[in-house]
């Protein structure tokens, strides 16, 4: 690790004050990688801001020293999406969580980047409404580490990914300027500026506060259980139900081996021998939700379904939501590390790409489950391993780079919704390159790079000899010139 | 636009490789172009010389790709709206976009332009819609984002900055959209009042059990233009609200009685009429179309030579339609996202709308196939910060500012 000058703490001390400092080896351990742990990089220092203004000076202070700095949220990310390629500044935004407003008249609220993405519908749910963006980790994850990655959830099937929940955002450029794009009065006029950066994953700058859109809780759930003998009948009933052009609430899918680990952590009463569970949630109105479940069983019967079950009482439904959404923490029974990958492909592609995880499983001798969002095509194979046997790691390197390169190949993305982070750069690369081959055009990844905030991480390119923080639009060359 | 060129103007480009072509050479030559599709939105932003040459992408309408059970569809930009829906309504799916003119206007023209109507604030926009695109840049280099399946962060979104950029970043060939089941049924319930406190109603249907894909406010000017349009017979002394339900006979049923239950306790409510099944097809045509295209159908709006749209927060509608109405103008206002389609007589009116929206945090954009009159009247204020980085990515992507150069800033 490169020694951090001390005068770059000590101009970094007095904007947050020295208890909001991290500089010892030991305490910047945490700080090493994200929920990506294949690739670890401490930063050279850890700060805690609380204002827009203390982020201003940091970056101002960041750029006078000419190091880079990486924005991190919560740290949840399975991508490497905070992690600090060639060290630097670390600007942890986690002191910054307030909630500024709610609005329900005009449907939304600002808040800060910090804030836990359901203290904010824990805030609202009393008055009848919520955060529609809801990813597993939402317990723990940031709007901000939200906005920067495009979240997605079980629930997004439905009501969209994030930035189809964010009006407005403030953000601290590059060179530190605080810019406003968008807002609460609708779409004001000009490129729309807040798109482009959510997803941006903190190469354009760092979010400090958003305005969100909150939704009308829906009057009435049904959720559902299909217990299925194997998983090819459970994905040809979920490509069943997206087909009949029914949109449920959520569509996930849970394997066998995920159900072993949370059965083993919560008790629903999973069957062990099942192949597959799919959990399904229509909502919506009262009048309705009970003819969309049925016609959702009737689908699951015509292709087999082992047994359906219906959650009847409310504590029923938490639970079935807690052993999906925790199921990546019940995957800690299975093995000492794990590392999970983000490919999509068409929905009807389904069973298609879980073939081929089982074929890639087999190959590298690397055990795969699988828990994931179906109704979107949005795949999540887990590949299980011991972080301590270098050989395995390789393994996992390769399975997961066959996987995602089949989901490009079967005409789907390298990710869905956990970002690019450090993880999937070089199948970025591949997905650009093989785009770029088969158009002989450019790719819009490479098209245009606002800001160099994270050099090294979300753009298929070289890490830079120098860290160089600018403002301007620059052209990435040397993507086009590999071609 | 109030000027036609002449059809020697007009490039009509047969697939992409052409349109690359194109735009390549007039970029070598510093020759600008205007990119359309049908050329339906063209009053949006300063007006441009009517003698440059147009490149409409009209002749790129063909499906590329249809699976329909995965719920998207790639099509060239060209096709014309009606095209889509109608390919779209064979597996009985449609696009829930209100786009007016749609025989002629252009998919890829409807999304330059960001045209949506009542249906916006329920089923969404462009926005929420395009999945992928290819586009051709100012350079004449063919380039992509986004993919063909429905969850995709792989790179930046730069379809976010081709929705509303009017063709100065590039022209678009190709495009995935996300598509939706046509519902079994849609129904209009129209609610009058007693004055004009509105404010009340709106309110109460922030909180309604129901889901409206549609709540129109529209003063007394927009019904006598509804009422020019459509045999409706609609009273014209206070504004109205339109509340849109689609869903099965069943929900809509449903919900239409329940909203009544909700809006009983409103005093300002002189009256809640369910307009018939037979009605309602021309009602949303009336409500996509008319409040378009105000250059050409002088006829139809009478004197109102000008339309604006505003986007203000919700709460702010009432105020604002208050304040276009003592000054004659009609408003049609979706209620849950303040999103407001008008006309003006002129630009002085115009501008005094605009200044209005603004001070209540809101913005407007006038949209008129005339120039300003004075230094001080403006199409739309930009942020000045947004201003700086329109334009570097306007120079990124148009170093030669060839593509409808000034169209929306100098």
């Amino acid at each position: 690790m490169t020694t951090t000058p001390t005068d770059l703490i000590d101009a970094l001390a007095p904007i947050v004050g020295k208890d909001h400092l991290l500089y010892d080896a030991e305490e910047l351990l945490v700080y090493e990688c994200d929920g990506y742990i294949v690739e670890k990089n401490c930063p050279d220092v850890v700060v805690f801001p609380l204002t827009t203004e203390q982020v201003v000076e940091i970056v101002k202070t960041c750029n006078r020293f000419n190091v880079p700095f990486v924005p991190r949220g919560a740290g949840t990310s399975l991508a490497g999406g905070c992690l600090p390629v060639g060290g630097g500044v670390m600007i942890a935004l986690t002191r910054m969580r307030e909630i500024h407003e709610i609005d329900l008249r005009n449907g939304y609220a600002v808040v800060d980047p910090g804030l836990v993405n359901v203290h904010l519908t824990r805030n609202i749910t009393g008055d009848g409404f919520h955060y529609a963006p809801d990813p597993s980790s939402q317990g723990a994850c940031t709007i901000g580490g939200n906005v920067a990655t495009n979240s997605g959830g079980p629930h997004t099937l439905k009501y969209g990914v994030t930035v189809n929940h964010v009006m407005g955002i403030e953000v601290v450029l590059p060179d530190g300027t605080v810019a406003n794009w968008g807002g609460p009065a609708g779409m004001p006029p000009g490129f729309d500026l807040t798109g482009l950066f959510v997803g941006s994953e903190g190469t354009f700058g760092i979010c400090t506060k958003a305005t969100v859109r909150l939704t009308r809780n829906p009057a009435a759930y049904r959720t559902m259980l299909g217990i299925f003998e194997d998983i090819q009948t459970a994905t040809k009933a979920i490509s069943e139900i997206i087909g009949a052009g029914i949109v449920p609430a959520a569509l996930e899918l849970m394997d066998q081996g995920i159900i072993q680990a949370v059965e083993a952590a919560f008790k629903f009463g999973f069957p062990l021998d099942a192949g597959a569970v799919v959990l399904i949630e229509v909502d919506g109105l009262e009048v309705s939700v009970d003819a969309e479940a049925t016609r959702v069983i009737e689908l699951c019967e015509q292709v087999g379904v082992r047994e359906m079950r219906t959650a009847n009482l409310e504590k029923e439904r938490q639970l079935l939501w807690k052993c999906r959404k925790q199921a990546f923490g019940a995957i800690g029974r299975l093995s000492p590390s794990f590392c999970t990958q983000d490919g999509v492909v068409p929905r009807t592609k389904l069973p298609e790409i879980l073939e081929f995880i089982e074929a890639t499983s087999r190959k590298y001798d690397i055990r795969i489950v699988n828990v994931f969002h179906a109704g979107d095509g949005n795949i999540h194979p887990i590949l299980l391993f011991d972080e301590r046997d270098k050989e395995q790691i390789q393994r996992v390197i390769d399975a997961g780079d066959e996987i995602l390169n089949k989901c490009i190949e079967l005409g789907g993305s390298v990710t869905g919704e956990h970002g690019i982070g450090v993880e999937d750069q070089l199948h970025a690369e591949t997905f650009h390159r093989e785009r770029s081959r088969r158009d002989a055009g450019i790719s819009g990844k490479s098209l245009i790079l606002m800001a160099t905030v994270a050099p090294a991480r979300c753009f298929p390119q070289r890490v830079p000899a120098g860290w160089s923080i600018s403002n301007d639009l620059i052209r990435d060359d040397r993507l086009l010139s590999d071609h | 636009m109030s000027e036609t060129p002449t059809d020697t103007t007009r490039l009509t480009p047969a697939n992409e490789a052409e349109v690359v072509t194109l735009i390549r050479e007039s970029y070598d030559q510093s020759r600008p172009l205007v990119v359309e599709g049908g050329g339906n939105f063209q009053t949006y932003g300063f007006p441009l010389d009517p003698a440059l040459p147009r490149l409409s992408t009209t002749g790129l309408n063909r499906v590329i790709d249809y699976p329909s059970r995965d719920m998207t569809i790639t099509i060239e930009a060209g096709m014309t709206f009606a095209a889509l829906q109608a390919e779209l309504s064979r597996e009985g799916q449609r696009l829930p976009i209100d786009v007016p003119f749609a025989d002629t206007a252009t998919v890829g023209g409807a999304l330059a332009a960001n045209i949506f109507g009542s249906r916006g604030y329920q089923l969404g926009t462009w926005r929420d819609y395009l999945l992928g695109f290819s586009a051709v840049d100012g350079q004449g280099r063919l380039f992509k984002a986004g993919g063909r399946v429905v969850k995709n962060v792989a790179g930046y979104d730069l379809g976010k900055l081709m929705i509303g950029s009017h063709g100065t970043l590039g022209a678009i060939t190709q495009m995935t959209l996300k598509v939706k089941p046509i519902p079994e049924m849609s129904r209009f319930l129209m609610v009058t009042f007693k004055d004009s406190n509105v404010e009340p109603t709106l309110a109460a249907l922030v909180q309604t059990e129901t889901i409206p894909v549609a709540a129109d406010l529209l003063n007394k000017h927009a019904i006598a233009l509804l009422n020019q349009s459509a045999d409706l017979q609609i009273p014209e002394g206070n504004d109205i609200l339109l509340i849109a339900y689609e869903g099965t006979e069943r929900e809509v049923t449903w919900q239409i009685e329940k909203v009544q239950q909700e809006l009983q306790a409103v005093s300002a409510i002189d009256s809640m009429t369910l307009l018939s099944q037979e009605q309602t097809p021309g009602l949303w045509s009336c409500l996509t179309e008319m409040f378009h295209h105000p250059g050409s159908s002088a006829s139809q709006n009478g004197p109102f030579s000008i339309g604006f749209q505003a986007s203000l927060k919700p709460g702010d509608v009432p105020r604002f339609c208050k304040h276009a109405s003592s000054a004659d103008c009609p408003t049609k206002a979706h209620t849950r996202s303040g999103f407001i389609r008008g006309f003006c007589a002129d630009w002085n009116s115009a501008s005094n709308l605009q200044k209005f929206a603004q001070e209540g945090s809101g913005s407007l954009v006038v949209l008129s196939s005339q120039s300003p009159e004075t230094e001080d009247e403006k199409p739309f204020d930009f942020d000045p910060l947004l201003l700086t980085y329109m334009r570097k990515i306007k120079e990124k992507l148009d170093p030669g500012n060839i593509l409808s150069p000034g169209k929306l800033f100098q």
